[in-house]
This record gives C-alpha cells, structure tokens and sequence, in this order.
C-alpha cells in the first residue's frame, strides 16, 4: 500500500512540473502559454517510461539472469537511477531549449530547478511514508527517490 | 570515530565548500542577483559550519542516549531515519535563511538556490560514496557531513 502511495504521488509530482515548468520559463521570460509545458512535459513522461525504464529494466534483468554478485546489482541500480536522472535531465534541458527558444544555460537552469523541486518533494514523501511505515509495522522500507517512474 | 573517516571528512568537506561556491555563484548569476565567488563562499562556509554543528551534536549525543534508553536496532534505525529526516528539513531551512540574508533577495529564489544546491550535492555525493564503497570496500557515510540519509 505504501508503495501504491508513493508511486500515486510521483506521477502528481511528475505533472506538477507542468506548473514548474511554467512558473520557471516566466521568470526567464520565455512567455508561452500553459499548452507547451504540458506538451514539454508529456513528451518527457513518454520518453522517461517508454525508453529509460524499459533499459533501466533491461539491465537489472540481465545481472540477474547472469546471476551477478548482489553488491555489483545493488551498484548498479543506484548508479542505473543516477544516470537515469542525468538522462532526464538533458532531456527535459533540450526540450525546453527547443520549446522555448531559450539559451543553453537559460534551459539548465530552468531544468536544474524543475528536477531538484520534484527530487526535493519526492523525499519528503518518500521520508514521511517510511516514517509511518515505521511507526505503524516496525519495519523498513525504501524508496528510490531518483527515479522518475 | 576512525581518523582515516574524520581526514576523508575534512577534505570532502573543503572540496565541497569550492565546489559549492562557485555553484551558488553560477545560480545567483543567473537569477541576476549580485553576486561574486566571495560572497558565495561566505555563504556557503555559514551554511556548512551550521551543518556540521548539527551533525556533531547529533553524532555525540544520539548513541549514548540509544544506551540509555535500551532500544532496539529497529527502534534505533527508525529514530535515525526521523533525525536525517529532520536534518534534511532543518537543512534548508538554514540555506533558504543564509541565502536570503546574504543575497537580500526574495524568499522563493533563495528557496530555488537552495533545493538545487542541496539535491545536486546529494547525487554527486550518492555517487562519490557508492564508487568509494564498490572500488574501495570502504564505507564512509558515518562522517560528520551529510548526516542524513534518504
């Protein structure tokens, strides 16, 4: 259930960059209307759950099936969500830059704010539901907080 | 606490402090807010030092006060998750307040600085503590900086 909860809210954070990203090209005044953050966003969603979860998968799938040392598997997943950020990152970058029109440097702003709001809500989510999974059962339980999907 | 982890410590953190200065320096300049290596240093050594004082006094008191109370090592995991929890929010908190008052900017940007300085800081040090755990075997994340876990 917790985990239900937790994912419920990453996809709201996920389209609540639709308002980030919005709030932030304003303020760097590249003014478009609400429908190119949406379509900036759907575009990332797409190619976030379609292409990098699907290799992300692919090479989890594989360490298992080659029976790899669970430390490696371990590694390799946290780095895996890592590069996965990295690669949301340059993607949400470019799109903005070709929505947008803006600058390079402009775009990775813009991106470096949208990313690190939704990581930072993403945390505190993730934070408070192992709390009261703690306080309610006892146990642990952990969430990949860089992941998108 | 090893001295070899307390050495690490010590240069991470210097490390870190550079680093950490010409980044707020990048995104105060793109705010277009006045802004100069300097001044971000400054602001950065503030935040820093408040950090460590957390960190210390929690590092110190905690585990003798786990002792005491006699709990468990789920009680004890749970009370540490709660803390780094706590420390992650109080954190930015301070950032958002030193930027603010260094910067003299409004508050939403000094809250932008500070999320993207504190999350980027975070998965460089994701990565640099992994790499040293997987290559070296060696696990560094009982030192005095970034306390917190997620």
């Amino acid at each position: 259930m917790f985990i239900t909860i937790y994912v419920i809210f990453s996809y709201i954070i996920l389209f609540g960059g639709i308002f980030l990203t919005k709030f932030f090209t304003d303020k760097f005044e590249c003014r478009k209307p609400y429908k190119t953050a949406i379509l900036v966003n759907v575009i990332w969603f797409l190619i976030t759950f379609f292409v990098i979860s699907f290799l992300s998968s692919l090479i989890t799938g594989y360490l298992i099936n080659i029976g790899a040392d669970l430390k490696l598997i371990i590694f390799v997943n946290v780095i895996n969500s890592v590069v996965v950020l990295i690669i949301n990152f340059i993607v949400i970058a470019l799109l903005i830059k070709v929505f947008y029109k803006s600058g390079y440097k402009n775009s990775i702003f813009i991106t470096l704010a949208v990313i690190s709001i939704q990581v930072f809500i993403r945390i505190i989510v993730a934070n408070v539901l192992s709390i009261i999974f703690g306080l309610t059962t006892g146990g642990v339980i952990s969430f990949y907080v860089f992941q998108f999907n | 606490m090893d001295p070899i982890c307390i050495l690490v410590d010590i240069v991470i953190l210097l490390i870190i402090l550079i680093l950490r200065a010409l980044y707020t320096n990048w995104l105060a300049t793109k705010l277009k807010w006045e802004s100069s290596f300097r001044r971000a240093f400054l602001v950065n050594l503030v935040w820093v030092i408040l950090l460590v004082v957390i960190s210390l006094i929690v590092i110190f008191i905690a585990p003798p006060l786990f002792i005491e109370l006699s709990l468990t090592v789920d009680e004890i995991s749970l009370v540490y998750l709660i803390i780094g929890f706590l420390i992650f929010i109080i954190n930015v908190i301070i950032g958002i307040f030193i930027v603010h008052s260094f910067y003299e900017k409004e508050y939403w940007g000094s809250l932008v600085v500070t999320i993207i300085v504190v999350i980027s800081e975070r998965v460089i040090m994701v990565i640099i503590y992994l790499s040293i755990y997987f290559f070296l075997d060696v696990w560094f994340t009982d030192g005095f900086y970034l306390f917190t876990s997620f």
